[in-house]
């Protein structure tokens, strides 16, 4: 089939969609049914909840890379349907990530518990969907538990987004009810992809995976013209060229095929190496038939969340680096470059989309690369106005220039909404307020739940501020933000000082209120965290070279074995062998061991 | 220097602290242990001369007199095989308070034994009590003096602190327990800091919250104050936890041990370190009598040179008078320094000291010695 009116007619049965979901609202099973129903999966070989792929994902029940399969299906008017089911990640880190994925597809299924209401972030999720004018359909899944009130979503659906429900799916994905009903209503109401084979080539990338055969495979979603193997594309923000090795789908199995057209959504080899010049939506054209012109909403990704991550071992430098290395040829997202600290020798500074980004990243060197890494505390990008007129951009804490050559500071806000019970509203709005954050919007999403909108410093959000929130709320509050520019901030520099010296990777940035109590919980952390040594070890908080706050970590009391004869001999050794492998996980800092867990103390305060 | 240590691992009573290997004693089962240690002994062949013997358990001297001299019998055998005579530079017995009595110390008399170490631990009732032993002090005074009649002269007394609390166990309570030990006018004292083993009584007992450990502060206060007091009667430390007034009552056959010495175990669950066909060997016997009897072992190490210089520090550093380095570098061909270089910084520091060609621990650091080895190894 290589003629333009069978790529046109075959256009007209494709149906692009995406899930949007909250965390538990049952996605991963929706989207398992749909593979089942449609028959792209033999069952026996399905494993649970396939798209899902990564461990890791699994085990914290969230969806980190995006993915997509073709699938068809057959529909009650008796056409064969081309459907493309388009992943989304479901955490706030990579809001970006999710409105390029909606960007590829035509339409969205909106999966709401039915008892459990609307969450925050699902809501961020669908008004990226109504701002990519996607078609919207409503499921309200899990209908068949005791506490199901489809009704009352329902209403909460029209009023909280204004979306009509009165044709909503009712669903139990987990017992396959409404599946069919949910198949019928894409084919209805998703539209058919618009655009012409044989215009000039516009295909938004919105992810791409690393293949060690055949490098960086971008994930693209053709707007308009037609990719072929042998064709030279170009990326039009990097103006990067490359030949087209092979292109394809996945069933979910990975399907080779001679081009992609207008609608699909597919993959395309090029034996691209860098995954810099892979960007998560930009255009990919071809120089055959090329397009000048680029799909809108292409925008850079900055990080927002920054950290050291050192090797606890100084020689695995070089594998640290090689991992990440790797890491980044799957995630553009995360950058790094080689930074050197007195206390923790040589690491990266490394950057984030935001903190789940941030953890999943290192427990993946943990995990997969198994190199055991020492993190510091995260920190936020600041501007610092310097009084000779110029501005430096600030990640790590330690590098922050003298006060005396400061003449302001500038901090990254973000635009919160939490959407929680009505009866925890006084609590969250005390939290807000000790974060920082600036009130600027109540609204009751019905009688018992109301989403508050904070403006509030991202640096106070990246310490313990998810945490504060789910134990302040017993769980119930929903989170997500987005970055709403930068505000002066009255900052100082709260430096740590062990045994008289200062502990580089241990400095924060601290508003100058906060500054004195931060400091005296800080030192009484660290006195409890730091293991005692054979001195008695000061730890002192100073703001400026002025002492602050000051704790001592007494001296070591005993570490003997009283009996040491004959027959204790080997038993002694094994023991001392043990415990130094124990010790190897704390790095030497001056005459001071410290504990990996010390250089988060500041995440770990109770305020 | 080598030794010979004799494990008996049977005892009449178990104290609710002791993790060594031991079995309440019933007759019949005394008779088959005493029988293969007796064997193993009688099979040992081509050892190198004996300098010490040591019989230790358990409590040897909770066997039934014939049982008893069966095994000491068995090694003057053996020593007529090994030193041609039975000169014996020192030989030890452990002994139990309640176990003294004529008939045995007329047993042991026919023997070359020449010093005995008595099990007493505290004579406070609160701390015995914890400890599950009584020890009423006329009664040991008693047996003491009586051993003490019959030329048994050199003696050690074990003794246990931090058992109980400073605030319940004072300075002054610890006093009054000490200078009756040093009214029994021993020739040397081994002052433990009781360990809680996690399975023995006491482990038990402290892992439910029934018995609760002294902090690491009353235990460092209790050590001070021992110090202190055994100082003012002359006790001055050799090892971590041994005291003696003079340097010929140091225990032989123990240095043999902290010396990096070999010697020979025998008996159940014994441990041994010997050069077998030029290979450095740290082994223990089995400790089910069936695998004994068919010389099974529980543990085999062969040494690297490197476990051997390990050992050499973690057993040497527990001597106040430290390490030789004269010999060490003899021995290994490399200085101590060179092959440990972290202890550089620890003299630097003052955590440990060089002198007269000896390396040592600063004695105000010897009671973190643990943590001061997992620097330099």
């Amino acid at each position: 089939m290589s003629n333009f009116e069978e790529m046109r007619e075959r256009s007209k049965r494709i149906r692009n969609f995406s899930i949007i979901a909250h965390i538990d609202h049952g996605k991963s099973t929706i989207a398992d049914r749909i593979l089942e129903k449609t028959k792209a999966v033999d069952i026996r070989e399905m494993k649970e909840q396939l798209l899902d792929s990564m461990d890791l994902e699994r085990e914290r029940g969230i969806t980190i890379k995006l993915n997509a399969v073709e699938l068809t299906y057959t529909a009650s008017d008796g056409i064969e349907y081309i459907f493309h089911l388009i992943d989304t990640p479901g955490h706030v880190d990579f809001t970006y990530e999710v409105s390029r994925s909606l960007a590829a597809c035509e339409g969205a299924v909106l999966v709401v518990d039915a008892s459990q209401g609307i969450e925050a972030q699902t809501l961020a999720n669908v008004y990226l969907a109504v701002d990519n004018d996607l078609e919207i359909i409503p499921l309200i899944n899990k209908i068949d538990l005791p506490a199901a009130d489809p009704e009352k979503v329902k209403k909460e659906i029209e009023d909280v987004i204004g979306l009509d429900a009165s044709n909503a799916v009712l669903a139990s994905a987990k017992e396959g009810i409404g599946i069919i009903e949910l198949l019928e209503e894409v084919v209805k109401i998703v539209p058919a992809p618009k655009g012409d084979p044989e215009a000039p080539v516009q295909a938004l990338v919105f992810d791409s995976y690393y293949d060690s055969y055949r490098g960086v495979v971008p994930s693209v979603r053709i707007k308009q013209g037609t990719i072929r193997k042998g064709d030279h594309i170009k990326m039009l923000a990097t103006g990067a060229v490359y030949e087209v090795t092979e292109v394809g789908v996945n069933t979910p199995k990975e399907k080779k095929r001679d081009y992609l057209t207008v609608g699909d959504v597919g993959w395309v080899a090029a034996s691209i190496k860098d995954v810099l010049n892979v960007r998560v939506g930009d255009t990919m054209t071809t120089l055959e038939n090329e397009s000048k012109e680029q799909l809108p909403g292409y925008r850079q990704l900055n990080s927002m969340v920054f950290c050291g991550i050192y090797p606890i071992e100084a020689n695995k430098y070089d594998e640290l680096k090689e991992a990440l290395e790797k890491l980044q040829l799957n995630d553009a997202s995360l950058t790094f470059e080689p930074e050197t600290s007195q206390a923790l020798g040589h690491g990266f500074r490394c950057g984030f989309l935001g903190l789940l980004h941030m953890d999943v990243i290192e427990e993946r060197i943990e995990r997969e690369f198994k190199i055991e890494i020492i993190a510091t505390a995260p920190s936020v990008d600041y501007h610092v106005y310097l009084t000779n007129g110029t501005m430096v951009q600030v990640d790590n804490p330690s590098l922050l220039p003298d006060m005396t050559l400061i003449k302001r500071i500038e901090e990254p806000y973000v635009a919160a909404t939490i959407m929680v019970p009505s009866e925890f509203v006084g609590p969250i709005m005390e939290l807000c307020q000790q974060k920082r954050g600036t009130f600027t919007d109540m609204r009751y999403i019905d009688q018992t739940r109301v989403s508050l909108h904070y403006d509030i410093p991202l640096s106070e959000i990246v310490y313990d501020f998810f945490d504060r929130l789910k134990s302040t709320t017993k769980g119930y509050a929903s989170f997500d933000y987005e970055l709403a520019g930068y505000k002066e901030s009255k900052l100082v520099k709260l430096d740590i000082l062990l045994n008289g010296e200062r502990v580089d990777a241990l400095s924060i940035i601290v508003h100058k209120d906060f500054a004195y109590p931060k400091g005296r919980q800080l030192v009484q952390k660290l006195r409890k965290l730091i293991p005692r040594q054979m001195f008695e070890v000061p730890v002192q908080a100073a703001i400026s070279n002025k002492i602050i706050a000051r704790e001592n970590i007494a001296a070591l009391r005993k570490d003997v074995l009283a009996k040491c004869y004959g027959g204790d001999v080997s038993r002694k050794k094994k023991l001392l062998e043990k415990q130094k492998e124990g010790k190897k996980r704390m790095k030497q800092v001056g005459s001071v061991e410290i504990p990996q867990s010390a250089f988060l103390a500041i995440l770990e305060i109770d305020e | 220097m080598f030794g010979l240590y004799v494990h008996i691992p049977l005892c009449r009573h178990i104290c609710a602290y002791c993790d060594f290997f031991k079995m309440v004693v019933s007759n019949n089962y005394q008779d088959k242990v005493i029988n293969a240690i007796c064997r193993e002994l009688d099979d040992k062949n081509h050892l190198p001369y004996l300098d010490t013997v040591y019989i230790g358990g358990g409590t040897p001297s909770s066997l039934s007199l014939p049982n008893l001299d069966s095994i000491l019998t068995s090694i003057n055998n053996l020593l007529m095989r090994t030193n041609h005579n039975l000169d014996v530079v020192e030989y030890t017995i452990e002994l139990n308070p309640e176990d003294i009595n004529i008939e045995l110390i007329n047993l042991l008399k026919k023997y070359p034994i020449n010093r005995l170490s008595i099990g007493i631990q505290s004579f406070n009732k609160e701390v015995q009590n914890i400890l599950g032993r009584q020890s009423d002090y006329e009664l040991i005074k008693s047996k003491i003096d009586l051993l003490k009649a019959n030329n048994f002269s050199n003696i050690n007394l074990d003794y246990i602190y931090s058992v109980l609390p400073s605030s319940i166990y004072t300075p002054i309570i610890q006093e009054k327990d000490l200078e009756l030990f040093m009214s029994l006018k021993p020739t040397h004292l081994s002052c433990y800091s009781l360990i809680v083993e996690e399975k023995t009584i006491l482990g038990k007992k402290a892992s439910t919250g029934e018995y609760i450990r002294p902090n690491d502060e009353d235990d460092l206060n209790q050590y001070l104050n021992m110090k202190k007091i055994l100082k003012t009667h002359n006790f001055h430390q050799y090892e971590i936890s041994n005291y003696t007034s003079d340097y010929k009552y140091e225990s032989k056959h123990n240095k043999i041990y902290w010396h990096n010495e070999c010697y020979v175990g025998i008996g159940p669950n014994a441990s041994g370190y010997e050069i077998i066909d030029g290979q450095h060997i740290r082994y223990t016997n089995h400790n089910k009598i069936n695998e004994y009897e068919n010389k099974q072992l529980l543990e085999n190490e062969v040494l690297t040179i490197s476990d051997i210089m390990d050992y050499e520090i973690i057993l040497g550093l527990r001597l106040v008078e430290g390490i030789d380095e004269i010999k060490f570098y003899e021995k290994f061909g490399v200085s101590v320094c060179d092959a440990y270089p972290k202890i550089k910084d620890l003299l630097k520091n003052e955590i440990m000291i060089e002198k007269d060609n000896y390396i040592f621990v600063n004695e105000k650091h010897l009671y973190i010695l643990d943590y001061i080895l997992k620097e330099i190894l």
